[in-house]
Parts: structure tokens; C-alpha cells; sequence
């Protein structure tokens, strides 16, 4: 089994991990070895492989389908000089992006967006086109794809493609601190809670 | 050798050898191993053959014997493969300078040696 990409010089089909056409239930651990995980520490991040055999997605529902290129070495260092991940990724979407397919139930309406033919050094994507991505499936679902875009140009070790979402990110930290509300409903605790007015 | 990585890279079904043996094929792929973990900072996640079968490691031989011969627009390159290609000049680089070292502390221990001879 593979942990990472396996030809990051080749354009990839690829699709957003919370898309509510993904059937998570039927793919099991292969959710995780698709997409990559996030845990609570930078040593927690696991490398997904995108390969597209371990996914299954619900009957009767299309998930949204993004085309990506892979960067160019000037579009890379447009992207590294900006200050956020999250800018980063926008802007490696906007040069990376060939072709969104997107759909509901992840996209409110069903429709092919392209970006405009780019014989020059800006991005393809403007930022109109980007604002309206965005509007379709969600600014989340746009920094995910980012993510990828701009991780699958960077070489880790031995050529291990690109990693889920950085933990550096303010996005990814947000959600983070959701986790352990979710772990504290889950568990069963010792200790019980007490109303501070109550004697 | 292949035989000691486990590795079916070349085509044909392998009988692993354990690598932890203290003699033979299985020690001398546990040095090598150690030896690039030693010298690159990173463990092979392949036997060294297969890796020439990496469509990144392949691309960036490609592109290192063009920017050899100066015929290439960087800017122009894929990421991957222009990193790829700076990690391995950097890997060779740093082999070529251990190997100087080696040889330069080897001329040194022989030249010594001579002159203890020569004074014994």
C-alpha cells in the first residue's frame, strides 16, 4: 500500500474529504490512507495517497470532481512568498486548477468550471472566478484543494507527495480545537460536573 | 544484492533474506541502509534500484543532464522535479565531499605511516 502519491508530475483527479457524497462508512481506514489525517500534534499528520480505487461514494449522489496541474517552479515561488497557508493555497489553486466539476450535494447548483486559457504568468483562476468557487462548494472545500495543490509541488522525504492540511494552518488549528469537545462528549468521565451556584 | 532488499524490482519473485544477519547479503544491505541513513539523514523507503522507477527520481535525472548541458528554463520546471533534482545534487554533493574526507584521512594515515617507517 502506498502512503503517498504515486506521480506527482501528472495532472490529479481529486475530491474533497467532507463532500457528502463520500461514503466515509464504506471506506473505513481507507478514508484516512485517501485523504490523510490531521491529529492534535504535527507528528500526527499522516499522508494521504489520493488513489482514487479506495473510494466509494454514496448511491445516487455525484461529488464534486477537481482537476488539478501540477505548479510550475515561478508559480511555487509565487505561492511561498505569501505570508499565510491559506493564501498559499488559494493562490496554488488558482494556478492549478484545470477543470472543477462540481455538484450537489457538496455544490448548491451542478456546473463545469474551467479557468481561462493562461499564456502568461498569472494565475489562471482569477479572483472572481475563485470568489465564485468559493460560493459553489464553500471556502473550505477551496483550501482543501489548495492544500493539495500547492503540497503535492513540494518534495518530502524519498518523494512522499503531499501531505492533508498543515497544522499551521488558522483553519486547521480551528477545527483542531473542536476535537477535543468532540472527545470529551464521546468518553465516559470520572469527574462530575457541578453547577457553581449549587451547594 | 536485490535479493537482500526484499525488493521485486527486478521482475522476478524474491526469497527474502533477513536483514538483520550478522554476515552476508543481509549485512551488507543493514551497512548500506545505515550508511544512507548516515549520509542523507533520511532511511530508503525502496531498494536503490526503484527508485529509478519513481516518475519524479526519473524526471529529475532527466532534467539534471539538460541543466548539465545549460539547455534549461528553470522557471518553466515542475516543482517536484526541480526540488527532486536539488536534493539530488545535494545527496551527491555531500557523498563526493564524505569521499574526499575518506580519501584525504587515508593519504594522511598512509603518509604518517611512512614516516614511522622511515624513522623506525
Amino acid at each position: 500500500m502506498t502512503t503517498h502519491e504515486t506521480d506527482p508530475t501528472k495532472h490529479l483527479e481529486c475530491y474533497v474529504s467532507f463532500d457528502p457524497a463520500i461514503d466515509r462508512a464504506a471506506m473505513g481506514r481507507d478514508f484516512d490512507t485517501h485523504f490523510g489525517a490531521t491529529g492534535e500534534r504535527v507528528s500526527d499528520i499522516r499522508y494521504g495517497n489520493r488513489d482514487k480505487s479506495l473510494l466509494r461514494f454514496v448511491a445516487g449522489k455525484r461529488p464534486s470532481l477537481f482537476v488539478l496541474r501540477p505548479l510550475r517552479a515561478y508559480e511555487r515561488a509565487q505561492c511561498d512568498s505569501l505570508p499565510t497557508a491559506e493564501s498559499r493555497w488559494l493562490r496554488a489553486i488558482s494556478y492549478a486548477l484545470v477543470r472543477a466539476e462540481v455538484s450537489p450535494p457538496l455544490s448548491w447548483k451542478t456546473e463545469a468550471i474551467f479557468p481561462r486559457e493562461s499564456g502568461d504568468s498569472r494565475p489562471s483562476l482569477d479572483s472572481d472566478a475563485l470568489d465564485y468557487l468559493c460560493e459553489c462548494v464553500s471556502v473550505e472545500a477551496v483550501y482543501e484543494i489548495g492544500a493539495v495543490a500547492y503540497a503535492r509541488s513540494r518534495l518530502g522525504p524519498f518523494v512522499v507527495g503531499f501531505a492533508p492540511l498543515p497544522a499551521t494552518s488558522v483553519f486547521v488549528l480551528a477545527r483542531q480545537s473542536l476535537s477535543p469537545a468532540d472527545s470529551l462528549a464521546a468518553s465516559t468521565s470520572s469527574t462530575s460536573t457541578t453547577d457553581a451556584g449549587s451547594t | 544484492m536485490r535479493q537482500a532488499w526484499d525488493c521485486d524490482c527486478g521482475g522476478e519473485r524474491r526469497v527474502p533474506v533477513r536483514r538483520a544477519a550478522l554476515s552476508g547479503l543481509g549485512a551488507s544491505v543493514a551497512r548500506i541502509r545505515d550508511g544512507i541513513v548516515r549520509m542523507l539523514g533520511e532511511p530508503p523507503t525502496s531498494c536503490p534500484w526503484r527508485a529509478y522507477g519513481d516518475p519524479v527520481v526519473a524526471q529529475a535525472l532527466v532534467l539534471r543532464r539538460h541543466w548539465q548541458n545549460g539547455a534549461v528554463d528553470v522557471d518553466q520546471q515542475l516543482a517536484v522535479v526541480l526540488e527532486a533534482m536539488l536534493a539530488i545534487d545535494g545527496a551527491q554533493n555531500h557523498v563526493e565531499a564524505l569521499d574526499m574526507r575518506a580519501e584525504r584521512e587515508r593519504r594522511e594515515a598512509e603518509r604518517r605511516m611512512a614516516e614511522a617507517q622511515r624513522k623506525g
